[in-house]
């Protein structure tokens, strides 16, 4: 009776090591349920091309300490009146991939801290709008906007497709506030286990201060799907984890016509 | 230099040419290109450069067609496409009638000594020298006019309330359906205009887009 009892108790031990064991090599929800981003771009007007200057940075982690950081360069260009092309080049640091879930000793799993590791990316953007006169209003544009994007860090290619509704408030024939709905889905080409790496809902509500200075406000329900890991292949184990959060941001924008 | 001779031009024959209901000297065509036309009641003349053009006149440009006409040699006027134009008073004290398109206006105040061109809503005086006046888009009621000063200053009269705006060199305004006056800025789009009246200085018609003074939604990028 009592060596039966032994038995049970050492199994169900056994058994809460193993969860505890095998829970160490799935990553946490390593970015906390809320996150803070911010960033400033330079719009500027000449004629078919735009060209951009942006600066991003994000406070995520439990701690909302700024992780990642990037500056984007390029120029989007008019290819007709419903379609812009764009090409952009950016440089970051602290941005985590899936093999950056590592385990440095024996059943000690942990992020790489990547804030010092800079990454550079490249962009290239086709967005087709329409504008959706017969709802009221008249003001309504529809966007997909399209990016794949290429790591030249780890060889990642990826693409982003994010349909998306802006209304447009007039005054004066101007636009005062416009409010934009829509959903990002990341598809990656070459990594990852799943069909989408990440996908949020977006919203956002720009305010055209003036001609030169406009202050955007966002809101997302980021969910990231985590996918194995390089050391946790190398363990024997595989998983693809959703962490999911909330992220608001504010832009300042700073568009400049010629 | 050869602009003036035309001008002279046309002064010499609104003296020796007698038109029907002309009976002094009020203007002249200085310049044509494509298809100009002057309603002289009840005849439809093409317009030709030098011919004399008088108060009562009604001034039409066709889809290509530019016009610069001369106004008691203190005032110049150019009509871009599509434009009509009516000389409703010519003399001392100037005023000119648009009922569609577009229109360049240059005034010398020390010969004349009021200008003003009027919309289907609004009355633009002069107080300065160079302006622009075009019909915009139909949202409301009325048509957008907008209003652009290169130089001096224009006061922009609302027909309906008598609300008026002074608007200075550099800057335009925007009466929105016909009844609201924006606050005066500078439009990039403005930035384009060509002021040129004179052939001899170079391109005289003006190719600007009027369609750029409405925000594009469709060219609005975020990020």
């Amino acid at each position: 009776m009592i060596n039966t009892r032994i038995m049970i108790i050492t199994a169900f031990a056994a058994l809460l090591t193993s969860f505890g064991a095998s829970a160490n090599h799935i990553p946490s929800n390593s970015g906390g349920w809320f996150g803070f981003e911010g960033r400033s771009t330079l719009l500027l007007d000449l004629g078919r091309f735009d060209p951009l200057v942006e600066l991003e940075g994000r406070l995520e982690d439990a701690g909302l300490e700024l992780g990642y950081r990037s500056l984007t360069a390029g120029t989007y260009l008019r290819l007709h009146k419903n379609l812009k092309a764009g090409l952009f080049y950016r440089v970051q640091q602290g941005a985590r991939h899936d093999d950056d879930w590592i385990e440095p000793a024996l059943d000690e799993w942990e992020w790489v801290d990547s804030g010092g590791r800079t990454e550079q990316v490249l962009i290239l953007d086709v967005t087709p709008r329409f504008l959706l006169e017969a709802l009221p209003g008249g003001n309504w544009i529809l966007a997909i906007k399209n990016r794949y994007q290429y790591n030249t860090f780890n060889g990642h290619h990826s693409l982003m497709v994010r349909p998306g509704i802006t209304y447009f408030l007039m005054r004066s024939r101007e636009p005062l506030l416009n409010v934009s709905l829509n959903y990002g889905l990341y598809i990656p080409l070459n990594f990852g286990e799943t069909l989408l790496y990440e996908h949020e809902p977006y919203v956002s509500v720009l305010y055209h201060l003036n001609r030169s200075v406009k202050l955007e406000l966002t809101g997302a329900y980021k969910t990231v799907v985590w996918s194995s890991s390089e050391d946790s292949l190398a363990n024997g184990d595989t998983y693809a984890v959703r962490n999911r959060s909330l992220v608001v941001g504010f832009a300042l924008l700073f568009p400049v016509s010629f | 230099m050869k602009f003036n001779r035309i001008k002279a031009l046309v002064l010499g024959c609104g003296l020796l040419i007698p038109g029907a209901n002309i009976t002094a000297l009020d203007g002249g065509v200085v310049y044509t290109y494509g298809e100009v036309f002057v309603h002289r009641n009840p005849e439809t003349i093409p317009a030709e450069i030098g011919m004399p053009v008088a108060e009562g006149d009604v001034i039409e440009t066709a889809e290509d067609g530019v016009a610069v006409i001369s106004l008691v040699n203190g005032a110049e006027v150019k009509l871009r496409e599509n434009t009509k134009l009516s000389l409703d008073r010519v003399g001392r004290r100037v005023s000119v009638a648009l009922a569609s398109g577009s229109v360049f206006s240059r005034v010398n105040r020390h010969l004349i000594s009021g200008f003003s061109v009027k919309t289907e809503t609004a009355v633009m005086g002069v107080r300065g020298t160079e302006f622009f006046v075009a019909y915009g888009r139909k949202i409301d009621r009325y048509r957008d006019v907008w209003v652009c000063v290169n130089s001096g200053s224009v006061e922009a009269a609302l027909s309906a309330t008598n609300e008026t705006l002074l608007v200075e060199q550099g800057r335009g305004i925007n009466i929105v359906g016909g009844d609201n006056l924006t606050s005066p800025q500078r439009y990039p789009w403005t930035r384009k205009l060509n002021w040129n009246m004179d052939p001899n200085a170079g391109e005289v018609a003006d190719r600007t887009d009027l369609e750029q003074a409405y925000s594009d939604l469709l060219d609005q990028d975020y990020d």
